[in-house]
């Protein structure tokens, strides 16, 4: 039974994790319409900001310089931070010019970190990467009640977060940037600043992915640059499609049915020799799943709610 | 200089790969991720001819490409027809799908590991001390220039060029005046896909194929687009040399492991200084 509840409670911290990388898409596509296919590259440089920041010094082959040896919370906030630079950085030359160039820009981004954090050993310990991750609170909770522990913790970000995205959707704010993606001209003839909206927009999503890194390094407690394949980005993407965009439930939802069913696959694949099989099926099955939703079923389990329009009845009357 | 050469035969892959991807960029308006996999699907057939059935190189590469630019059609026919007139970014989610589902279909036929072609590495050429380039190297590029020069005068002195080029310009334009655009958008698909799979067998001459190859190329493909200027061919072709010639060169100066981060610093570069890339759309 206690395993049991240890297993869900790993499943509910992964599910919490990938939930706030879709809302992160979420925000960048479904509110403002920008297609980022580097979501996996800022969670890689948030994991790797936490892990450096709170690290201690080297010992045996660990050949990484820096280290600053600070509590959980300095690293987590720097996470965001230095995840917001990046951002700042990628979205400078491209979100002035057309969607395309984003997502190719961000797709390269995602690529090249993966490829730093293997080459550059003096920050990122190269291959070996950071094991042994400092955990929040791990003192108080010794042994493995600190999984439950951690899965509840992880929520309690997730509803925050979630709550942002949400009070993000339904101000002005999240107003103008609906109206941006529909109808980009139309939001710059009534006096909006187009690039600042997409700018800010892309800052918070980032930064969300950021914070979901220094929580993935919580999870898996070490940080290696195999971690942080293109394949999280399309996870994230698969799970917003699934649960429709432009609504924080739907990613939510999304990613529940999405994780559920990797973990569902898990369990077939118990003989070694079955392994790869099951994971190319796996793959053949998420693209399935994307193009039979985008096809057929383009809004989602869960479609976008547009607010209440003016009752145009009256003024047509009137007229 | 076999650096030189090197770069100069991936130029001409990445030529051959992001003509096909700017010609779908212009005609359909999306990024094509699923490209990248045409050279997969190029790379893995001539695997099948030449090594499997034991055919020689030459013919097994030209079975290979018309194999490919069929898989390529049929691919479009049966994702991208149906998502006709959708906002161009989420028919590029669905192209990444695409690629998901084929690159899952070559693991599942071969199997996750490395393969290679049955052929032999060939001596290089020598004039006096100085060694030039192996045979099949010179072919290669030979092969690419042939290819580009058919596309050119393809596009330029053929009905059916301009048609394309009509069509790729404005579409509903092209149909209001009688031009038969779905005839059309099958020959772009044929032949984008073609040239993808001729470059998928030029990379199983210069390395070995692995069933991940199509998202390796699919960034290099997209970086000489934005270099080339998106959807523009020509840009592309003077594109792909200057990044295939760059990413080799550069192993001389800075470690093989940097090329990557070097096109991702040239793209920045590019966006801040002239984001329409070296040639504009025309």
């Amino acid at each position: 039974m206690y395993n049991i509840l240890l297993f869900l409670a790993g499943v509910i911290s992964l599910i919490g994790i990938y939930t706030l990388l879709t809302l992160a898409v979420n925000l960048h596509y479904g509110y403002a319409g920008l297609l980022s296919f580097g979501i996996v590259g800022f969670v890689a440089v948030g994991a790797y900001t936490y892990a450096i920041v709170t690290r201690g010094a080297p010992v045996g082959e660990d050949v990484y310089h820096f280290y600053f040896n600070q509590p959980w919370w300095v690293g987590f906030l720097a996470a965001g931070m230095v995840t917001t630079i990046f951002a700042f950085i990628i979205g400078l030359p491209t979100l002035r010019v057309q969607g395309d160039y984003l997502l190719i820009v961000t797709f390269a981004f995602a690529e090249v970190i993966q490829d730093l954090l293997s080459n550059e050993g003096y920050l990122t310990n190269g291959t070996r990467g950071f094991i042994n991750i400092h955990q929040p609170f791990r003192e108080l909770i010794p042994g493995r009640n600190y999984q439950l522990f951690l899965a509840g913790f992880i929520v309690v970000i997730v509803v925050i977060v979630f709550l942002i995205a949400q009070r993000v959707g339904t101000a002005p704010f999240g107003r103008t940037l609906r109206a941006m993606r529909d109808n980009e001209p139309a939001a710059l003839s009534i006096g909006k600043n187009v690039y600042r909206f997409k700018m800010e927009i892309f800052l918070l999503g980032a930064a969300i992915c950021g914070f979901a890194g220094a929580m993935y390094t919580w999870y898996m407690t070490l940080a290696l640059p195999s971690l942080f394949g293109m394949s999280v980005s399309f996870a994230a993407w698969i799970a917003i499609i699934v649960g429709g965009q432009g609504n924080n439930k739907g990613a939510i939802v999304g990613t529940i049915v999405l994780l559920g069913a990797q973990q569902a696959l898990k369990f077939i694949s118990t003989s070694p020799e079955l392994t790869p099989m099951v994971s190319s099926f796996e793959l053949i099955l998420e693209g399935l799943v994307l193009i039979v939703i985008l096809r057929f079923w383009p809004s989602g389990l869960i479609p976008e709610k547009s607010p209440r329009p003016p009752k145009l009845a009256k003024i047509t009357e009137e007229a | 200089m076999q650096f030189a050469v090197y770069g100069l035969i991936m130029g001409c892959i990445l030529l051959l790969a992001t003509v096909g991807f700017s010609m779908i960029r212009r005609v359909e308006g999306f990024l094509n991720i699923a490209h990248g996999q045409m050279l997969a699907v190029g790379g893995y057939s001539c695997y099948v001819f030449n090594s499997l059935l034991g055919w020689n190189i030459i013919s097994s590469a030209l079975a290979a490409v018309l194999v490919t630019s069929v898989i390529g059609y049929l691919v479009a026919y049966v994702v991208f027809f149906p998502l006709k007139g959708k906002p161009p970014l989420l028919i590029a989610i669905a192209s990444t799908g695409a690629s998901y589902i084929i690159q899952g279909l070559i693991e599942v036929i071969f199997g996750p590991f490395v393969k290679q072609y049955k052929f032999p590495p060939m001596r290089a050429i020598k004039i006096g001390d100085f060694s030039l380039a192996a045979p099949d190297q010179i072919a290669m590029v030979v092969a690419a220039g042939f290819a580009a020069l058919f596309l050119h005068f393809l596009l330029t002195r053929t009905e059916t060029g301009k048609a394309i080029r009509a069509m790729a310009s404005n579409f509903n334009l092209a149909r209001i005046r009688g031009i038969n655009t779905p005839r059309l958008r099958i020959y772009v698909w044929l032949i984008a896909s073609a040239l993808g799979g001729l470059a998928g067998v030029m990379i199983g001459l210069i390395s070995r194929l692995a069933p991940y190859m199509g998202w390796e190329y699919i960034m290099l493909i997209m970086i000489v687009a934005i270099l080339g200027g998106l959807g523009s061919i020509y840009g592309a072709m003077v594109a792909a040399l200057i990044i295939g010639l760059i990413t080799q060169m550069s192993v001389l100066v800075i470690p093989p492991q940097y090329s990557q981060v070097i096109a991702f610093a040239i793209i920045i570069v590019v966006l801040l200084v002239r984001p329409q890339g070296i040639f504009k759309e025309a």
